[in-house]
């Protein structure tokens, strides 16, 4: 029962790792791979100093780091809020309006931003109205990164809240019954007991979300790319399709996108032994 | 919760809690509500920059219709969903059964395995490059196959399915059931809910399919409607893309704030019946791994 599945992965995940040698060799698609001669590390020297590889590491980077301190933060408010609220059918209402976007495919937000910023839409119409500035979010690189950002606190910080209340839902009770024996009021409580008993939960996601700093979402930001803000809105994952895909430099490509496993991996090793260290369980 | 005296400073921060998540949920909700209205909206309207619109034109939604682009991705997509979730959910069941249950040789390394993947990506050249060999570029089954079994859900639904008491999977056994019909008749109908999520979360993803067509599919014909809805999005000429009926066209903005809309019903209309059981039970067992 489980060769299917046992097929599927050996097909689709682990023999493309054979295709990550393409990386080494200066591939032409229609001599095949046999084919195409082996250049060892050429295609690395090339990275190391080609100028919009660099571009597209600061901008990963960057976008990370952007969303790490200004989205990272809000589903855990967002979770502690919701969690102090009593009202079942109010939570349950306010969960059901949250969640929701992040089912949302990113066409459609970008439809959404699209549609809002562009031109006719009711923003810029409505501030052209009383003599503003439009806000040029498509032809603006400098607002590039910040709508990016938006974008992915609107879509995920109810999903990302999900993990934290499911984490407070097993808040031990007697301990808030036992902060209450000793006179604990409210915000003492919340203190003392929630804050300690999620911080566990918090560390990991935070791991996890230094391990990724190398990845970015690739579909995102691909259709919020244009020719005005590709300086800053180039990431590696969008440069590896850009070289490989659209300029058939397959090698090229695979080496960027090998880069971006290597020190992803790496990263996300270090960031799980750093946790193991300061005494917290880590991942694994 | 427990019980919290009523205080004065506690009862402030109850009202503010609750207008500040009121005001989180709108803003949740409002760009489908301004989606919804523009997409009912009349050119005029558009250019005044009115956010209700006075009357409901269909006039948007009757074009989206009638756009060869739009109509032929909903087919594709819908078959790519449907069909795409079907075998999922049979894959991922079948797999995540049979890693729960101990007598599974090699259980160990097979589990491994999975998880290895999710640490581990080899980058989408070397996928394409698979995907290639297979002869699957230009067809539809590669918007379906590469992605068809998530290693996440494997184990999501595996933990799952630790919890179900062996008991009952040895009294079907004693009534002589076959692994597959243990699997069918006893393990499925007990994990209604579990199984419903799974169908959401890959329904989704598959209704949301954009970055696998633009990866391995060329022909314009086999485009699934992410894809036409991206091409509505970013050209300027709707002429460009065969749309008739050009004199009684509604504006671009409400067409595509209709196309857009039909692309987020689907999963609107069916998303919140599941919802309830996202927090229960499920993934917590995901969490405690």
């Amino acid at each position: 029962m489980v060769i299917p599945g046992v097929i599927y992965f050996l097909v689709f995940h682990y023999a493309p790792l054979w295709g990550l040698l393409v990386a080494f060799k200066d591939f032409q698609p229609f001599r095949g791979f046999e084919n195409s001669p082996w250049i060892g590390l050429a295609h690395f020297e090339r990275l190391a100093f080609d100028p919009m590889f660099w571009t597209a590491l600061a901008n990963t980077l960057i976008i990370s780091f952007l969303n790490l301190v200004f989205f990272f933060p809000l589903p855990i408010a967002l979770a502690l809020l919701l969690n102090e609220v009593r009202h079942k059918y109010f939570k349950r209402a306010v969960q059901t309006a949250v969640y929701a976007p992040h089912f949302m495919s990113w066409i459609i937000i970008y439809g959404v931003t699209f549609l809002l910023f562009s031109d006719q839409g009711i923003v810029n119409v409505q501030l052209k109205e009383h003599n503003l500035q439009p806000i040029q979010a498509f032809l603006d690189a400098s607002l590039f990164r910040p709508t990016i950002v938006l974008q992915s606190i609107w879509r995920d910080s109810g999903w990302g809240a999900i993990v934290i209340l499911a984490a407070l839902a097993t808040v031990n009770p007697q301990l808030y019954e036992a902060a209450i024996v000793d006179g604990a009021d409210r915000w003492q409580q919340f203190c003392y007991v929630t804050i300690p008993s999620i911080g566990g939960t918090i560390w990991i996601l935070l791991i996890l979300r230094l391990g990724n700093l190398l990845r970015s979402g690739f579909e995102q930001v691909y259709i919020m790319q244009n020719p005005l803000n590709v300086g800053v809105s180039e990431v590696l994952d969008t440069y590896s399709f850009r070289t490989g895909l659209l300029n058939s430099d397959l090698g090229y490509a695979t080496a960027v996108g090998l880069f971006q496993s290597i020190a992803a991996t790496i990263l996300v090793v270090s960031a799980n032994w750093l946790a193991n260290k300061m005494g917290d369980q880590g991942i694994w | 919760m427990v019980n919290y005296r009523r205080s004065i400073p506690g009862r402030i921060f109850d009202t503010a809690n609750v207008c500040f998540l009121i005001v989180v949920s709108s803003a949740s909700l409002l760009p489908f509500i301004y989606l919804l209205m523009t997409s009912f909206s009349t050119n005029q309207e558009i250019d005044r920059g009115a956010l209700v619109p006075s009357s409901f034109s269909i006039d948007a939604y009757r074009a989206a219709f009638a756009t060869p682009l739009l109509s032929n991705g909903f087919l594709i997509s819908a078959f790519v969903t449907l069909a795409g979730t079907s075998i999922s959910i049979a894959l991922t069941t079948m797999m995540a059964y049979a890693l729960s249950r101990k007598e599974l040789p090699l259980r160990r390394a097979l589990l491994f395995l999975v998880v290895l993947t999710m640490m581990v990506n080899a980058g989408i050249i070397p996928l394409y490059l698979v995907v290639r060999s297979l002869k699957l570029v230009d067809s539809i089954w590669s918007l379906i196959l590469p992605s068809c079994i998530g290693a996440f859900n494997v184990i999501l639904m595996r933990n799952f399915f630790l919890t179900i008491p062996d008991e009952l999977e040895d009294a079907a056994r004693l009534d002589g059931c076959s692994d597959l019909e243990v699997l069918v008749r006893v393990v499925v109908p007990l994990s209604g809910p579990a199984l419903a999520v799974f169908v959401l979360f890959y329904g989704v993803n598959y209704w949301n399919t954009y970055f696998s067509a633009i990866m391995f599919i060329n022909d314009p014909a086999k485009m699934p409607f992410q894809v036409a809805l991206r091409q509505l999005l970013a050209v300027d000429q709707l002429q460009e893309l065969d749309i008739t009926r050009l004199s009684q066209l509604p504006y671009p903005q409400a067409l595509r704030a209709a196309a857009l809309v039909l692309s987020a019903l689907p999963v609107l209309a069916v998303y919140p019946w599941v919802q309830r059981y996202f927090t229960t039970g499920l993934l917590l067992g995901g969490i405690k791994e």
